[in-house]
């Protein structure tokens, strides 16, 4: 016979004991470094000092539930709507039936315009739905694009999530890596047109200052929710953890166009160095500029020694781009959820094009 | 059938347990499959069983055959 759990707000020292609580149902925990960055969110201005970054459920001194809410600032037409972004659900399997507790404290925590959960599984999808949060209308979100860089490496994950044995993993990708390396070359033949004044550069997020924050003024004007990417915003985030960053400025003719975000995700039991697009994000002027920058981007992504390159979301229009370059594709049983509060947002975020969802939102990739 | 029986048929259906497993007493650390998920999957059986909707902090806490009678009582407007 369980006790009853408490359930009360998570406080930064409960930091270890929600670290036991993961490594007993062996779930990756968060940094304690991590931890402290979400307490330091520019998107905390407009939360106030009394917002609650998670519950727990506590039963005799131990953490036995967990529900991060990190606080987020979107912004539509120029105004500004303050997210909360559930992350890192978790619950001690004999507690499991208190579990909704959590969920209830995250879906009606009154300060915040919005809720997100990007990362709803087929469980925290049902639970979504519960509480009346919505599917986003993206198409085809849980469609992963990707190309291979490393053919052996990739099968070799590919093999060993088949469940088959280390060694014939790596043995039965030895054998077919030719034969695959022919299919990616031959996918990628195509040669993507050159122009001499449009170039991808390497850039740090502390030299991107003004442009970046002018791109940004304009872009929140339009009729599209955007995440924050104020310059403040970004490097919050990517100060997170700077090292697995890499950000691309595309300029034309010396003209600041925008950036491309990547973040280099190591997959641990698959044994796979996979590199993600976070963002894309800019005036580009037209698809062309595109084509040019992201088969630029493939380039410059093959020094970084990753086995993948992949993308996850964004509309429509960028992803018909991405697909020129024939990338192989798969599903995720991911596809993120949202509550508006007001009844203007809950009309106009029914339209496809109202989002640009990427993993640049919610906690996707923090 | 009364309330009581119709609340435990439920349960019984929903967790895959036999009625002998559930009587008023029983509470969700005595069913093995009362996870989050099963919860919701109860909650809303109940409501279409009786057609009623219960609050959301109601449905989050009622984790005992005892409780959750109590609560549909309530909701039938026979107490």
């Amino acid at each position: 016979m369980t006790t009853h759990p408490v359930l009360r707000e998570v406080q930064i020292n409960d930091y270890e004991k929600v670290k036991s609580l993961f490594r007993k149902i062996r779930m990756p925990s968060e940094s304690i470094e991590a931890w402290q960055s979400y307490r330091k969110s520019p998107a905390l201005k407009k939360a106030g000092k009394d917002f609650p970054f998670g519950w727990v459920l506590e039963a005799e001194s131990n953490i036995v539930g967990y529900l991060a809410n990190i606080p987020m600032m979107y912004s539509y037409q120029g105004s500004e709507v303050f997210v909360a972004a559930a992350r890192a659900y978790a619950v001690a399997p004999e507690y499991k039936s208190h579990g909704l507790k959590l969920a209830l404290k995250f879906f009606k925590q009154p300060e915040v315009s919005a809720l997100l959960n990007t990362t709803a599984n087929e469980h925290s999808a049902a639970v979504s739905k519960y509480f009346k949060a919505k599917p986003v209308p993206q198409a085809h979100y849980n469609e992963v694009l990707f190309l291979v860089y490393n053919s052996w490496q990739f099968l070799r994950a590919v093999f060993i999530k088949c469940k088959f044995p280390g060694s014939i993993a790596s043995g039965t990708a030895l054998f077919l890596t030719p034969l695959f390396k022919i299919i990616t070359i031959l996918k990628q033949k195509e040669i993507y047109p050159n122009l001499q004044d449009l170039f991808l550069k390497r850039v740090c997020i502390d030299n991107l200052g003004e442009e970046l924050d002018r791109l940004w003024v304009t872009k929140r004007e339009q009729k599209v929710f955007y995440t924050d990417r104020s310059v403040a915003m970004l490097k919050w985030r990517i100060n997170i953890a700077p090292s697995l960053y890499h950000m691309y400025g595309a300029y034309l003719k010396g003209q600041f166009l925008g950036y491309i975000l990547l973040k280099i995700e190591h997959v641990e039991h698959l044994k796979l160095k996979r590199c993600l697009i976070i963002d894309i994000f800019g005036d580009f002027k037209n698809d062309e500029n595109l084509v040019i920058l992201i088969s630029k981007l493939v380039g410059e992504v093959r020094d970084l020694k990753v086995d993948t390159l992949e993308i996850i979301g964004f509309p429509k229009a960028i992803r018909k781009i991405v697909k020129r370059f024939l990338p192989f594709k798969r599903i995720i049983p991911n596809w993120p959820y949202f509550k508006f509060r007001t009844q203007d947002m809950k009309t106009v975020c029914q339209n496809g094009v109202f989002w640009y969802m990427s993993l640049m939102d919610g906690d996707s990739s923090l | 059938m009364d309330i009581q029986e119709k609340v435990i048929q439920v349960l019984v259906n929903i967790f895959q347990v036999s009625p002998d497993k559930i009587s008023t007493e029983t509470t969700s650390d005595n069913v093995e499959n009362w996870d989050s998920m099963n919860h919701i999957n109860m909650i809303l059986a109940l409501e279409q069983e009786f057609g009623i909707s219960y609050d959301e902090e109601q449905a989050v806490s009622m984790l005992s055959v005892g409780e959750i009678i109590e609560v549909t009582k309530g909701k039938l407007g026979l107490q």
